[in-house]
């Protein structure tokens, strides 16, 4: 966490909402992106990402007491609020995002971008939510192994394992054209 | 190859190595794969308005209430002389909602502007003959205050041109040279402009928009001033007021002078100059000292991240992106520095701009030179601040339909000259400037009549400079015709006198005047 997100953060704990629009400018790209990618719907994402962002200037008084670095808290608002607006709307328990929902529901998917995401979902539903996060952050995001590991609260060693097991499964099953599709995508 | 084939490449082979067998079939797919790509585009709209929403929040935790935005502050608090009269305006320009056209909403002690973005439709040929305008553009373009730089350094919208090379013979007109001699006795030569692509004129009428001044805000907003007892004096004598500007100064480092006109319906914020102390500058007492302050070429941030800078600042003062076109920095400080042999002597300057260009009816609005017209967002590059804005104003605009050419031969005509009434000297030496194929946008005009200046959009053909030449000064990169057909009709003929610099008459001294 940089000395400026220190800063910000002290200075909202104390009262001073202003500041917070600079760390919403510094995330609001990535928090979105994230969301997208385990919504795959844009009205979705939008609500969500608004929920994620609303619940940290509430909460904003409590960081600190057991998280270390803002995006971890920020990414963990995220990640729950994604997956409370799946079970609850699915009043499933095992369903923790987009990729969870069974292929033959009824996807709520922005048509411009489903034919990709449906030649994709079934590879991305075989694997775990958190593994499929790194996925997600370190390819489609381009997030550096040093910032996911931060924002999953881990470090950066265990990260690159998880990246490079989880690659490697998803290898054994899949031919090559469809993880380059995941890797680009 | 790609960095961002490589990229992906290496992070397979760090995986696998036996992926490296099969290089050259991944490139390929990597590459096809990339060129579709799919891309999530966050919208700008949802961003801004959420940021706003989010400012709005009253109670962080167990902090006090809050209310702020940051649109403007909210408050300006008047105590002047003990008085107890504390006048609050709360000031909600909300540019672009939709939905809304009530221009003035009372709620409370609080008066509420609400100017909103509205197109409304008159009959045809609304706003009398337009073409004058071409002819007040010539006028404009021949002897107003670009005149000569255009004229004799083909700096953009006049058609001849001496090149900068021949620019050292100029000379001076003395008072004999008056009527008989051009300010430029040098090899000139004349632009021609080059379309060969096809051209399609299938309209018969086209909408030219007139911006509207709406006055209510400034009148509502003088009622509420007036009644505030000064002790000085009492506005509220004053009949028939309106508040004209406002302007709100933040007294604080980086500090901003905001100015809103609402008799315009402009705002514009500037830096609070006594706020921005560059220290170190000041401190110079040597040229080395100067020397060393001067930004070079490494200073100057990326396209990418002049944008992120500007958008962020549009976005904190809660101005909505969304509703302009795409931003577009303005380069022509970078083509100067290209044509500058000597790069340690060449400018590199302290502030770069980002245009946010005007859309109506989903039409970019250009100036007469064929440069985007719209926000103009200013980035001190020194210390990566954005130093002012400009030109943000309510956009409502009546329409009215006028007669479009059709006549492809007229277009190419006045085309081939760089628009209309330029100053094409058909003996001089030729250069030849390729365009490329143009889109239909609107240019923007200023219309005086009976006192008053206003402004119209009129639609027009803009035709990208695909190369410009060399060795002149050449800003231009786009060259525009309007699409009216009695704009090409009152043209004139092509060819305007150029520029004759006179010297001032001699003043007659008092005592002469009483001789006389």
């Amino acid at each position: 966490m940089t000395l400026k997100e220190i800063e910000i953060i002290k200075s909202c704990q104390k009262g001073d909402l202003e500041r917070f629009g600079e760390l919403y400018d510094d995330y609001i790209d990535k928090i979105y992106n994230f969301i997208y990618y385990k919504t795959s719907h844009r009205e979705t994402a939008e609500d969500l990402t608004s929920k994620t962002f609303f619940k940290a200037v509430k909460n904003i008084q409590s960081f600190g007491k057991k998280e270390k670095y803002f995006a971890a808290w920020l990414f963990q608002i995220a990640r729950n609020t994604v997956i409370d607006h799946y079970r609850s709307s699915k009043k499933t328990a095992n369903i923790e995002d987009f990729w969870d929902i069974d292929s033959g529901e009824d996807l709520l998917v922005d048509l411009e971008n489903k034919e990709k995401i449906l030649l994709v979902k079934k590879y991305l539903a075989e694997i775990k939510s958190e593994k499929r996060d790194i996925v997600i952050m370190r390819i489609w995001q381009g997030m550096s192994y040093r910032e996911i590991s931060e924002i999953l609260g881990k470090n950066e060693g265990s990260v690159k394992v998880m990246f490079s097991r989880t690659i490697k499964e998803m290898k054994k099953n899949l031919p090559i054209e469809v993880i380059l599709l995941i890797l680009i995508f | 190859m790609k960095k961002e084939v490589k990229n992906i490449l290496n992070d397979l082979y760090s995986l696998d190595k036996t992926f490296k067998d099969q290089e050259e079939g991944l490139v390929k797919i990597i590459e096809k794969l990339l060129d579709n790509k799919p891309k999530v585009v966050i919208d700008e709209k949802f961003v801004s308005e959420l940021k706003f929403e989010l400012s709005k929040q009253e109670k962080i935790g167990d902090a006090d209430t809050i209310n702020k935005s940051y649109l403007f502050p909210q408050r300006i608090y008047y105590a002047v002389a003990g008085a107890a009269m504390v006048a609050v305006l709360f000031i909600a320009f909300n540019f672009f909602p939709s939905g809304n056209f009530n221009p003035i909403e009372q709620q409370g002690d609080i008066l509420k502007l609400s100017l909103s973005p509205k197109i409304s439709n008159l009959s045809g040929s609304a706003f009398g003959s337009l073409g004058d305008l071409a002819i007040e553009d010539s006028q404009n373009l021949t002897m107003g205050e670009e005149a000569v730089p255009r004229a004799s350094g083909g700096g953009g919208i006049g058609s001849t041109a001496m090149l900068a090379s021949d620019a050292a013979v100029s000379e001076i007109a003395t008072d004999d040279m008056i009527s008989t001699k051009m300010i430029a006795p040098y090899p000139r030569y004349s632009f021609r402009y080059v379309y060969e692509g096809e051209l399609v004129l299938n309209s018969d009428e086209l909408d030219v928009y007139r911006k509207v001044k709406n006055l209510s805000a400034a009148k509502a907003f003088a009622g509420q001033f007036t009644k505030a007892d000064l002790g000085l004096l009492d506005l509220g004598s004053f009949e028939n007021t309106m508040l004209q500007n406002i302007s709100l100064v933040e007294d604080r480092d980086f500090g901003y002078w905001v100015n809103v006109n609402l008799g315009e319906g402009v705002i514009s914020i500037n830096q609070n100059w006594e706020r921005w102390r560059d220290t170190d500058l000041e401190k110079c007492q040597d040229e080395k000292c100067f020397e060393a302050q001067r930004l070079s070429l490494e200073d100057v941030p990326s396209d990418a991240s002049l944008i992120k800078i500007a958008n962020s600042f549009m976005r904190e003062r809660g101005i909505d992106i969304g509703d302009f076109g795409e931003p577009e920095i303005d380069k022509r400080w970078f083509e100067n520095y290209e044509r500058t042999e000597n790069k340690t002597n060449a400018y590199i300057p302290e502030t770069i701009s980002v245009i946010y260009p005007t859309l109506v009816d989903n039409q970019s609005v250009y100036d007469q030179s064929g440069g985007l017209s719209g926000v103009r967002v200013n980035v001190n590059i020194k210390y990566n601040k954005v130093s002012g804005l400009s030109s943000l104003s309510v956009n409502d605009y009546e329409k009215s339909q006028y007669k479009a050419v059709t006549d492809i031969e007229k277009v190419l005509a006045v085309l081939e000259q760089g628009g209309l009434n330029r100053y094409f000297d058909e003996k001089a030496e030729k250069i030849d400037i390729l365009l490329g194929e143009p889109k239909q946008e609107l240019v923007q005009y200023w219309d005086y009549r009976d006192g008053v200046s206003q402004e119209l959009l009129v639609p027009a053909l803009i035709f990208p400079i695909l190369e410009k030449p060399e060795g002149v000064n050449f800003y231009q990169n786009n060259i525009v015709i309007p699409l009216i057909d009695e704009m090409l009709q009152s043209r004139g003929t092509g060819v305007v006198e150029p520029v004759i610099m006179r010297t001032m008459e001699e003043p007659l001294m008092i005592d002469q005047v009483l001789e006389e």
